[in-house]
């Protein structure tokens, strides 16, 4: 909405706008496509990993502008390559262990590439105030939301077929991603003041 | 979970941390050169006057002198004389204005023998007595230290007398664990210096502060039953 205001909804220079317009269509698809119309959620994983790996890149390599282009060239093809091979454990009935291969990829390139943004941000010194930036809210969300379902996503399919209740564990996921969803609409409107 | 939004909080506190670091040296080193540069502005100016102004009034006070003796008519000999006066309450004004903006003593013979040369010059133009103590010779007071101390006792002592109508003065310098402490006191009206200095007209315990800092001493009052108590502190 607030992207709308500005006229900057359809503003690609932003490297956050093509992972906003994800999570838009996240939220709308969880709602109608697997709660209203029940459509299965091995298919919505596996297509959501791949917009994942997308709209991530484009959001780092952005934010990075010439920087470690050798790293990214390394990452694009790791990643690439895990997303491939996952197609191999899916089918129909099975999106977990996928999603557990592309969760792992996709972790550690945010958890590398925040690392590097943060040590960049203390290299430079030019932000004055964190709280007031933007990038920092989008890169904090993606490193607290990455580094607390990481272990999650690895044991997703082993807990989900043991007999403890899933759904305890998934809480996890879900309070991470109203931090990252929250830090999301921070940084957005922090973006709106500059 | 809890350890990585612990994570993030902290490496901004660490950040902002640092950002302040930078940010205060950033300030001292502005502080330092804006004083530095002042203190050259104040030494050609004073030169200017010195040099230029009044060696040009003393000129035209001998040409006056002259056409003084020389003048027969009696009117016209006592406007002349008039002339010559006037020009040498100038001429000591303009020296005075000189001596103010940069005492010519200070680097050639030194902090204390300036201050004492100084508070002569007070104890002439005001009514006030100044009791002077020295104890030690601080010899490794450093010359942009002894200028910023002197800026610092005149700025105290010309509150004192303005605005604390003070009638005595006592001052002392001594030596005490590598510090040279100069201590100034008064029986004048009492003020709270560290009260005084946040009010925005006291620009000239603003510049006392900024001096301080720029040489890293350390200014403390001391609470006396008449008057006020200043000591400055200056490690060497």
């Amino acid at each position: 909405m607030v992207l709308f205001i500005k006229k900057r909804a359809f503003d690609f220079r932003e490297p956050i706008t093509p992972f906003i317009w994800l999570t838009v269509f996240a939220t709308l698809y969880e709602f109608i496509g697997t709660g209203l119309l029940e459509i299965k959620t091995s298919y919505w994983f596996q297509l959501y990993s791949f917009f994942e790996i997308v709209t991530l890149f484009y959001f780092f390599f952005k934010l990075f502008k010439t920087k470690y282009k050798i790293a990214f060239g390394i990452f694009l093809v790791s990643l690439v390559t895990t997303y491939s091979f996952s197609f191999f454990f899916w089918n129909e009935n099975e999106g977990l262990i996928p999603n557990t291969v592309n969760k792992t990829s996709v972790t550690l390139f945010v958890l590398t590439f925040s690392f590097l943004w943060f040590k960049e941000l203390f290299k430079k010194m030019e932000i004055q105030n964190p709280w007031q930036n933007a990038d920092f809210y989008f890169v904090s969300g993606f490193s607290v939301y990455y580094s607390s379902t990481f272990f999650l996503f690895l044991l997703a399919s082993l807990i989900f077929n043991s007999n403890v209740n899933f759904y305890d564990y998934w809480l996890v996921n879900i309070i991470a991603t109203l931090i990252l969803r929250t830090s999301l609409i921070i940084g957005i409107w922090k973006m709106k003041q500059d | 979970m809890l350890f990585s939004i612990l994570a993030a909080i902290l490496t901004v506190v660490l950040y902002q941390n640092k950002i302040h670091k930078i940010n205060k040296k950033e300030s001292e080193n502005l502080l330092k050169s804006s004083l530095e540069s002042e203190k050259k502005e104040r030494k050609r100016i004073a030169s200017d006057f010195h040099d230029s102004v009044s060696g040009d009034l003393s000129a035209v006070q001998n040409y006056i002198t002259i056409l003084a003796n020389k003048e027969k008519d009696s009117f016209n000999k006592s406007v002349f004389q008039e002339i010559e006066t006037v020009l040498g309450n100038v001429i000591e004004n303009v020296q005075n204005i000189s001596y103010n903006l940069m005492p010519p003593t200070l680097e050639t013979l030194g902090l204390l023998l300036t201050l004492r040369t100084y508070f002569e010059r007070v104890q002439k133009w005001n009514n006030v007595i100044i009791n002077e103590e020295y104890q030690s010779e601080c010899e490794k007071v450093s010359s942009s230290e002894a200028y910023e101390i002197f800026r610092i006792v005149q700025e105290l002592v010309a509150n004192m007398i303005k605005h604390g109508n003070s009638q005595q003065i006592n001052f002392t310098v001594y030596e005490k664990e590598m510090t040279y402490i100069f201590e100034i006191s008064d029986n004048g009206i009492p003020f709270d210096f560290y009260k005084s200095v946040k009010e925005p007209y006291g620009m000239g315990l603003k510049n006392i502060t900024s001096r301080v800092k720029s040489i890293n001493a350390k200014l403390i009052q001391t609470p006396i039953e008449k008057g006020n108590k200043i000591q400055i502190f200056l490690k060497h």
